[in-house]
């Protein structure tokens, strides 16, 4: 079993929308299966639970509008299972969870690093801004994983 | 005064709609119109493209049925080429058209619909959820989880990722399946199909609390249409298609899918980018149609799978006739998903399932191309027109969503006159407009071709045209 699971998502046809899908990409190319299995997949849906809870520790990548864009962000989430009624099949990192304990007894350490988009166009290169930040993303995974190999 | 209703957009389907109920001066529901109020373009999209990249392209159009728009794409491609695929090449496109369907089926009853049929239509939206599934009921929850994840990995196995694979090609797969996946494809069939088993017979005893839902959510006549074998099995790949009524009796059969303009109208409204397909020696809206599931096993003799088969008899003893209810999809779609799960394991034991010749190759011999499969959403038509040199010069597609169109605004009326108690709106009203639209699993995406979310917006609108009430669901 590998200690750490690194998901990306997005769309990697809208421009930033695809940064967790390419950061998710570089993880694969500089961490061993041995370290990190690594996802990279449009949403998050349901089906992620039962890998979710056997992991050590989960890193979930994504792009957001929440912030001045460019702006990297780093937060430790805890499961939330009570989740307005929308797109059922498209589940939050925290409700992943929530599923995950429900459904399989438990669930690891998890934390989001997002960055604030600049653009979501159609178009599969990420804007610059966004694009420089990849190096911080890759640096702060393989902290992390490294952190959980470690104990 | 009359007033107007207007749900905008509705919560778990694929896409983005709203709702508008019209009351008249005694404030009873006159009409109620589904408004798809996104457009994408496709087919102006792909206009100059080379067919052989249609495949890939048409994909895009949905994440959660691609394997259906590669199938007809490939099939339209196939026509342009003038060739006769590999024998192989075509049940391996059958079988990845089954996985699709499988887990496209199981997103629909499991994440979607479970939630109303477990908890209730009057449960509190914040937990009447997919979450609220796995705390009442686990197994369940996990079990449909499951399920999907089966159709997925094969999807994802055979395509080599589970979303927009390219595996299926003009001409027919670009790789052989391999001994190994087949065995492992083989050894998942057994527990989804026991699962889907427990579940039909779940099905069975729960929708005695639905009685006022079957009876509402629409139920009337129409005519049903899909793709059947010669001897009147259900076809998802290929095949020919019949037209049954309401009575069950067929009205057509064996028709030619590449003569499908004959068959087919498609009328417009001002208020909705969603066309309205219609059975043209019908007429428009007396021809209006039903596809998908429900009408898939209203329209066949027999499923040809012994369990399926078994199943599809009590489903049709449910009424004389075709069976009329569109609460009844979530039904079929079970009887479905058993059938696929069947067929799936007689096409891997099939002598020639691991022959390596899987891919024909030819260029430009013909002008057009017109490939038609049933998605899991019913009857998917992919037509391409071609210049010397292969590049596209129009193209046509005709979505399942949209030949439900004229049904489902007809469905959403029949519930909003049932369940509408006074001049206002209500949880129980318009939890069960949203519930008789999710029994059709429409993909709005796929049929406007559009892109987006899928919020729920609904209003209540007056005769002059002001909006009396109103909702938002996120």
């Amino acid at each position: 079993m590998a200690h750490a699971l690194i998901i990306g998502y997005g769309n990697p046809l809208r421009q930033d929308d695809g940064f967790g899908w390419q950061a998710a990409q570089q993880c694969a190319a500089v961490l061993s299966p041995a370290q990190a299995k690594v996802i990279a997949c449009h949403q998050l849906t349901p089906e992620l639970a039962e890998i979710i809870s056997r992991a050590g520790l989960v890193i979930f990548l994504d792009a957001d509008s929440e912030q001045p864009p460019g702006r990297l962000s780093c937060r430790w989430i805890v499961a939330e299972p009570s989740v307005p009624a929308a797109f059922s099949h498209r589940v939050t990192p925290q409700s992943l969870l929530a599923c995950a304990q429900a459904l399989y007894g438990g669930h690891p350490a998890a934390v989001v690093l997002s960055i604030s988009g600049v653009s979501f166009d159609y178009g599969e290169a990420l804007s610059p801004a966004v694009d420089a930040v990849l190096p911080e993303i890759l640096e702060r995974v393989q902290a992390l994983v490294a952190a959980v190999e470690h104990g | 005064m009359a007033r107007q209703i207007v749900i905008d957009p509705l919560t778990r389907i694929e896409g983005h709609a709203k709702i508008t109920l019209h009351l008249d001066e005694q404030g009873a529901v006159a009409d109620a119109r589904f408004h798809v109020t996104q457009v994408r373009g496709f087919e102006r999209l792909c206009e100059g493209r080379p067919f052989d990249e249609m495949p890939s392209l048409m994909a895009r159009i949905c994440g959660i049925c691609p394997v259906s728009h590669l199938i007809a794409s490939a099939k339209a491609c196939d026509m342009i080429m003038a060739v006769q695929i590999p024998e192989t090449a075509a049940m391996l496109r059958r079988l990845i058209n089954l996985a699709q369907l499988i887990q496209s089926h199981a997103l629909s009853f499991f994440h979607l619909s479970s939630p109303d049929l477990l908890l209730g239509m009057d449960a509190d939206p914040h937990q009447r959820n997919l979450f609220g599934v796995l705390q009442a009921d686990p197994a369940l929850a996990r079990g449909g989880i499951r399920l999907r994840q089966f159709g997925q990995q094969v999807i994802e196995s055979l395509g080599g990722k589970r979303i927009h694979p390219a595996w299926v090609v003009a001409g027919g797969v670009s790789a052989p399946l391999s001994a190994e996946l087949r065995e492992r494809i083989l050894a998942g069939i057994p527990e989804a199909m026991a699962f889907t088993q427990h579940t039909i017979e779940w099905f069975k005893q729960i929708i005695e609390r639905y009685s006022e839902e079957i009876q509402t959510f629409a139920n009337f006549p129409s005519y049903f249409i899909g793709l059947v074998t010669a001897d009147g099995q259900p076809e998802y790949y290929d095949g020919k298609l019949r037209i049954v009524d309401a009575l069950g009796s067929i009205t057509a059969d064996q028709l030619e899918p590449r003569r499908y303009a004959e068959y087919f109208g498609e009328a417009v409204e001002p208020w909705t980018y969603l066309k309205f397909p219609y059975y043209k020696p019908v007429g428009y809206p007396e021809g209006m149609l039903r596809v998908g599931p429900l009408a898939r096993l209203n329209l066949v003799d027999h499923c040809g799978t012994p369990q399926a088969d078994r199943q599809w008899a009590a489903f049709r003893a449910l009424q004389p006739g075709a069976v009329l209810s569109s609460f009844h999809y979530h039904y079929a779609r079970l009887i479905e998903v058993l059938h696929a799960l069947e067929r799936m394991e007689q096409l891997l034991h099939e002598p020639d399932i691991l022959d390596r010749q899987v891919r024909a190759s030819a260029g430009v011999n013909h002008p057009e191309g017109i490939g038609v499969a049933e998605a899991p959403r019913g009857t998917l038509i992919h037509h391409y027109k071609v210049d010397e040199h292969g590049l596209i010069t129009w193209a046509n597609l005709l979505i399942a969503t949209g030949h439900n169109n004229l049904a489902m605004n007809r469905g959403i009326l029949q519930v909003a006159r049932h369940f509408m108690n006074g001049a206002a709106l209500t949880e129980g009203m318009l939890n069960r407009v949203e519930a008789v639209i999710r029994t059709f699993d429409p993909c709005l995406s796929c049929s406007t071709h559009a892109l987006g979310n899928m919020p729920l917006h609904l209003q209540l609108v007056a005769p002059d045209g002001s909006v009396v009430d109103e909702r938002w669901r996120s």
